[in-house]
């Protein structure tokens, strides 16, 4: 296919702008001037929630200025998908808000046992409680043989879950850790 | 009374023209010419299937006389030419996909759209495959349209001619095919939320899509004329139009 690379503008003498057949253009000229024009990138993408894997479309925001930050500003159904030809479930339309979401936890927080509310706990002492408490539970509960005497050594006092909006590179670390510890009760919930 | 594509197309000149003033001089005039079309559109229709492309000779004299009457300076100047040699429009009726004279384009486009147009709609035609000209015609698409499927806006091309409707894939150029998608931009302004401007930086080609997930209330082909202030503003940014329309613009 050919694009007619032709202008269809015409600038007359004083600088009047009329198209080719004629019409005076001079009004639009001056609307296209006071145009904010935003430039958005509609990127093909998967829905992580479950194994349905409906295919979705994220449109982001951004002029590809260095100093520019994309900004994702919506989600929709891909229409062109296999799977779900457009269609998403309440879960998956609401998608933008796993990326752009006001409510998101910037900081670890800790509910202690028997209290009614979350308290801010530093990354430092999350990290060290949480690792005393693992070996804690891990010595206390790790079985090395089975009721039959075979070798097994399996953690059954920790369980894994996982979310579906976690990364792979996530979920392969989790994998890792979790089987060094002998872990059993391993979900990661990776669906897709 | 059913309203055909005509009147839909005519109501939409009139709301625009009132509602978007700097295309109100091309909004009032494509409102003149739409009804017009009509005219031929029920025309060939009374006539049946014995229409022929000689059929649209006989629409010659009052397309000359509505362009002398509501067209610019130029046209009229162009029309007043070719109502002193009728010898010259059969010539003129098929100069409607000459890219080099958009004024001559014009009057043959004028009676070649309705009469291909209803030629279309009795032929089946297969709209599924994705290809990027007119499955009907082989002309180009003039306007994208975006429809509600699901919870996303399913693309389908509008052939510059004969209106054929024909599914097209999102994120594909229809120009030169290509599927980066960082290569190919949608640009919107807030004056127009329902037009999207649709490049591709491999071509330096657009075709503008009319959402109408967005505003339901719009009719592609009359949109597209009324946003020429986006086709300027590409224009100056250095993207070329896939296709002309009625107006070359």
């Amino acid at each position: 296919m050919t694009p007619t690379r032709r202008t269809f503008l015409k600038i007359g003498a004083g600088g009047l702008v009329t198209s080719v057949l004629g019409f005076d253009l001079q009004p639009a000229y001056a609307q296209a001037r006071e145009l904010k024009i935003s430039r958005t990138t509609e990127t093909r993408s998967t829905c992580p929630y479950c194994a349905v894997s409906c295919g979705v479309i994220i449109h982001t925001l951004g002029d590809k200025a260095k100093n520019v930050t994309p900004q994702v500003v919506h989600v929709e159904g891909d229409p062109d998908h296999p799977i779900n030809r457009g269609t998403l479930c309440p879960k998956g339309s609401s998608l933008l808000q796993d990326i752009v979401n006001p409510r998101r936890l910037m900081k670890p927080q800790v509910r202690r046992p028997g209290s009614d509310h979350w308290e801010d706990i530093s990354w430092d002492a999350a990290i060290d409680e949480i690792g005393h408490l693992v070996k804690k539970t891990r010595d206390e509960t790790f079985v090395t043989t089975d009721a039959q005497g075979r070798t097994v050594n399996r953690c059954e006092g920790i369980a894994w879950n996982g979310g579906c909006t976690d990364t792979n590179e996530f979920n392969y670390l989790v994998v890792k850790a979790m089987r060094s510890l002998g872990v059993c009760y391993l979900e990661n919930q990776a669906r897709v | 009374m059913i309203r055909s594509a005509w009147d839909r197309r005519i109501e939409r000149a009139g709301e625009l023209e009132r509602s978007c003033p700097p295309a109100a001089q091309v909004m009032r005039f494509y409102g003149e010419t739409a009804r017009f079309q009509r005219q031929v559109a029920q025309g060939i229709g009374a006539a049946g299937r014995q229409v022929d492309e000689a059929f649209l000779l006989r629409y010659f004299p009052p397309l000359l006389e509505l362009v002398r009457r509501a067209g610019t300076p130029p046209m009229a100047e162009a029309a007043a030419l070719a109502a002193e040699s009728p010898d010259s429009w059969d010539a003129l009726l098929h100069s409607h996909n000459d890219p080099s004279d958009p004024g001559h384009a014009f009057f043959g486009r004028v009676l070649m759209q309705p009469y291909q147009e209803c030629l279309a709609r009795q032929s089946d035609i297969a709209t599924g495959a994705v290809r990027p000209t007119c499955p009907y015609c082989g002309e180009n698409p003039v306007v994208a349209v975006l429809r509600q499927e699901g919870d996303g806006g399913k693309r389908a091309l509008v052939c510059s001619l004969c209106a054929t409707e024909w599914e097209f894939r999102r994120l594909l150029c229809p120009s030169c095919g290509e599927e980066d998608r960082d290569k190919l931009p949608v640009y919107t302004a807030g004056d127009f939320a329902h037009i999207r401007v649709e490049a591709c930086d491999t071509c330096r080609v657009y075709i503008k899509a009319v959402d109408l997930t967005i505003n339901g209330l719009a009719v592609p082909v009359v949109d597209e004329i009324a946003s020429v202030a986006l086709d300027l503003w590409a224009h100056e940014r250095g993207y070329s139009k896939l296709e002309p329309n009625l107006f070359g613009m």
